[in-house]
């Protein structure tokens, strides 16, 4: 069954340090198959052959253009590709992006962005379906001796259950989503009313007191929801404290 | 429209202006002649009184009539040529140097002939005394006599036609005045806007005809040398900002591989800790170069208007909020907090602006806080509206922005003498914005940051 560090990786960049080192950054981070070709037509070779899962693009190619080669690799496959170019502007974004690229990375970047990134987007082309990726807590979420089923709506524990409203669920899946980071008054006020915060701080705060008083053991003293003052809700995730 | 009335005006206050001098100046010599004539006439006496003299001057003697010394020399003095004096039967009783070809006798007809015209082209006066008449002639060709004769009603109604008179004429100076300012307008018109469109830095091409047409040639020659100005600077400007695109560029692929090689490095098990470090403090310096070119970029493409602003609509506050929760999320120290403090106001403050630019902004001043206070400090953002702007404050603990860079902004003066790159583009994106970056000295004696944003095109919900 494949994995994620067993998806072949293609770089095509005309420079040979450069591309040996990204070469190197990948492997080190587990990719087990990085490949490498320094032109348009040694990357379209090298591409039919290897069928690879991932390609990492440069725009500016000795012979010929990233946004060239791009259509030419898409109509062969529907293959994710990110752009790794030293263009910054943001039309040469806008357009890379607006080809359909999966994503624009800009030079120089930090070797964990490069993981990242690529990493996320070989998890939403190929392992979002099966679930070897996706988290478990997106269905479940469990805070302490209480468990969350976002697909019931429901807080169970000690054999007691708890229904949770509409509203009172999409604040949590919002804050879950960015657990462990403060969430906004305003985005979270977006996500659920797809309006401003102004004029719903009332209704915010009260929709919050509710969760918490499903949630939290102790509601006047909330160990999950916390508040950032100010600033909006932080789910915790790990022990972390403002 | 304004222009056109204000011409109008000048132009019709002009015209009354000079009308009434014209008229001043007439009343006044007027004025003058009456003085000078009623002075000659209170030494000489009236006609009337001077005829009336001489006719009592006579004085009949066994059948004769004899004029005294001082009527001869009245007549002299008035510079009289001849004179006669008829009884009631015409016949002539007193003469004095009567030229010979003049009758000696005078019929109704003849008198009614002479009496307000000429006898002989010898301009005449007639007085009667005494049932007698006194003739005197004057030289001939010394006086013009003319008959004035008019209705009584046409006198009667003289004051009436007199003020309708007036009012026309004010009403045919207005007219005129009007035209000609319209026709000054008319003419001037193009010439104004060209000047309008210069002061815009547009090219324009003026008609060269009529009054104007001298200088409308010189204005638009003076519009093409500007032009051919203005594209040299766009193309040095274009140049410069192509440039260091172009130089920021050519580093990007180098620093990435100092970047990626330097991270290694870092982690390299192999190295010892000294070299480990020595990786780290590279590759600090790296990030700190690249974002010196992003900085480096920006800030020439703001200085040459290279930077399109993507308006969106959004909230001042929700913008702070969201740039401060980010700095929390991406791991703040323990010794730094970030209040914000706005009112409702504040709150349902909704504005265009490139959000992009201005989170860059917010970014900068608080990453600045943040960069020169190692050891910790508490940030105060405040938002309020004054008047017409948004006011963002931004205080923190530590030591602020240092006096001199704030005196030399504060000023006004030249952003050449400010080397932080950071608060050159925190001033350019607010100035796109149509505000200003000012640095107020605070209650703690510091200098803190404050942003000027228009309010103009905001709206409240």
């Amino acid at each position: 069954m494949m994995n994620l560090y067993n998806s072949k990786i293609l770089i095509i960049d005309d420079n040979r340090e450069l591309g040996e080192m990204v070469m190197r950054i990948l492997k080190r981070s587990g990719y087990q198959t990085v490949l490498w070709a320094g032109s348009c037509i040694q990357g379209m070779t090298v591409f039919k052959e290897e069928q690879p899962q991932l390609v990492l693009l440069d725009v500016m190619l000795p012979d010929g253009d990233g946004f060239s080669l791009f259509r030419k690799i898409r109509d062969l496959a529907e293959t994710p590709i990110l752009f790794l170019s030293a263009k910054d502007e943001d039309n040469d974004r806008l357009f890379g992006l607006g080809l359909g690229a999966d994503d624009y990375i800009t030079k120089p970047f930090l070797p964990q962005e490069l993981i990242l990134r690529v990493g996320a987007v070989l998890k939403r082309t190929y392992f979002s379906q099966g679930m070897q990726v996706a988290p478990a807590r997106e269905e479940r979420l469990v805070l302490g001796k209480r468990t969350v089923s976002f697909a019931d709506a429901t807080v169970s524990w000690e054999g007691k259950s708890v229904s949770l409203t509409a509203k009172e669920l999409q604040l949590l899946k919002k804050l879950n989503e960015n657990r462990g980071n403060i969430v906004t008054f305003d985005a979270l006020c977006f996500s659920v009313w797809g309006d401003p915060y102004y004029g719903y701080e009332n209704t915010l705060m009260v929709h919050i007191r509710h969760l918490r008083e499903k949630i939290e053991e102790n509601p006047s003293s909330p160990q999950w929801i916390l508040t950032a003052r100010g600033l909006g809700y932080r789910l915790a995730g790990e022990k972390k404290s403002l | 429209m304004k222009s056109l009335f204000r011409i109008v005006r000048r132009y019709t206050l002009n015209a009354v202006l000079i009308t009434l001098a014209i008229l001043s100046f007439n009343v006044g010599t007027l004025i003058f002649i009456s003085y000078n004539v009623g002075k000659e006439n209170e030494k000489t006496g009236t006609l009337s009184e001077m005829l009336s003299a001489v006719s009592q001057g006579f004085e009949e003697q066994e059948g004769k009539y004899i004029l005294s010394e001082a009527g001869y020399e009245t007549l002299k003095e008035r510079e009289y040529e001849w004179g006669m004096l008829l009884n009631p039967e015409g016949e002539i009783v007193w003469e004095w140097n009567l030229p010979e070809e003049f009758p000696r006798k005078y019929t109704l007809t003849d008198v009614a002939g002479f009496t307000r015209w000429y006898f002989k082209d010898y301009p005449v006066r007639v007085w009667g005394e005494d049932g007698n008449l006194l003739v005197i002639g004057m030289p001939k060709n010394s006086t013009v006599k003319l008959n004035l004769e008019y209705p009584y009603d046409s006198i009667r109604s003289l004051p009436a036609l007199i003020k309708i008179f007036l009012a026309l004429n004010l009403f045919l100076l207005l007219l005129v005045a009007f035209w000609l300012a319209f026709r000054f307008y008319r003419s001037l018109k193009p010439v104004a806007e060209g000047i309008d469109a210069l002061a815009e830095r547009e090219y324009t091409v003026v008609p060269e005809r009529g009054v104007t047409k001298e200088l409308a040639q010189k204005l638009n020659k003076a519009s093409h040398i500007l032009q051919i100005q203005e594209e040299k600077l766009q193309q040095r400007d274009d140049a410069r900002t192509t440039w260091i695109a172009g130089v920021s560029h050519d580093i990007r692929t180098p620093l990435a591989l100092i970047l990626g090689i330097s991270d290694e490095l870092s982690a390299d098990p192999g190295l010892n800790e000294s070299q480990r470090r020595s990786a780290e403090h590279i590759k600090n310096q790296s990030l700190q170069i690249r974002q010196l070119i992003a900085d480096l970029n920006l800030t020439s493409k703001l200085e040459y208007n290279a930077q399109p602003l993507r308006n969106s609509q959004y909230g001042p506050a929700a913008l702070v909020r969201e740039v401060v929760t980010e700095y929390y999320n991406s791991g703040l120290d323990e010794t730094y907090s970030i209040q914000i403090h706005s009112g409702p106001k504040e709150e349902e403050l909704r504005l265009e602006g490139d959000t992009a630019l201005l989170k860059r902004a917010l970014q900068n001043v608080i990453g600045n806080s943040i960069r020169h206070n190692p050891l910790g400090a508490e940030i105060d953002i405040c938002l309020k509206t004054e008047k017409d702007m948004l006011i963002w404050d931004f205080i923190d603990s530590g030591n602020g922005i240092p006096g001199r860079v704030a005196k030399l902004v504060n000023q006004n003066r030249q952003e050449a003498d400010i080397h932080i790159m950071g608060l050159r583009i925190v001033r350019q994106i607010l100035t796109a914005h149509g505000g200003k970056l000012t640095f107020p000295m605070n209650g703690k004696g510091t200098y803190g940051v404050r942003f000027l944003l228009p309010l103009k095109g905001g709206y409240s919900f």
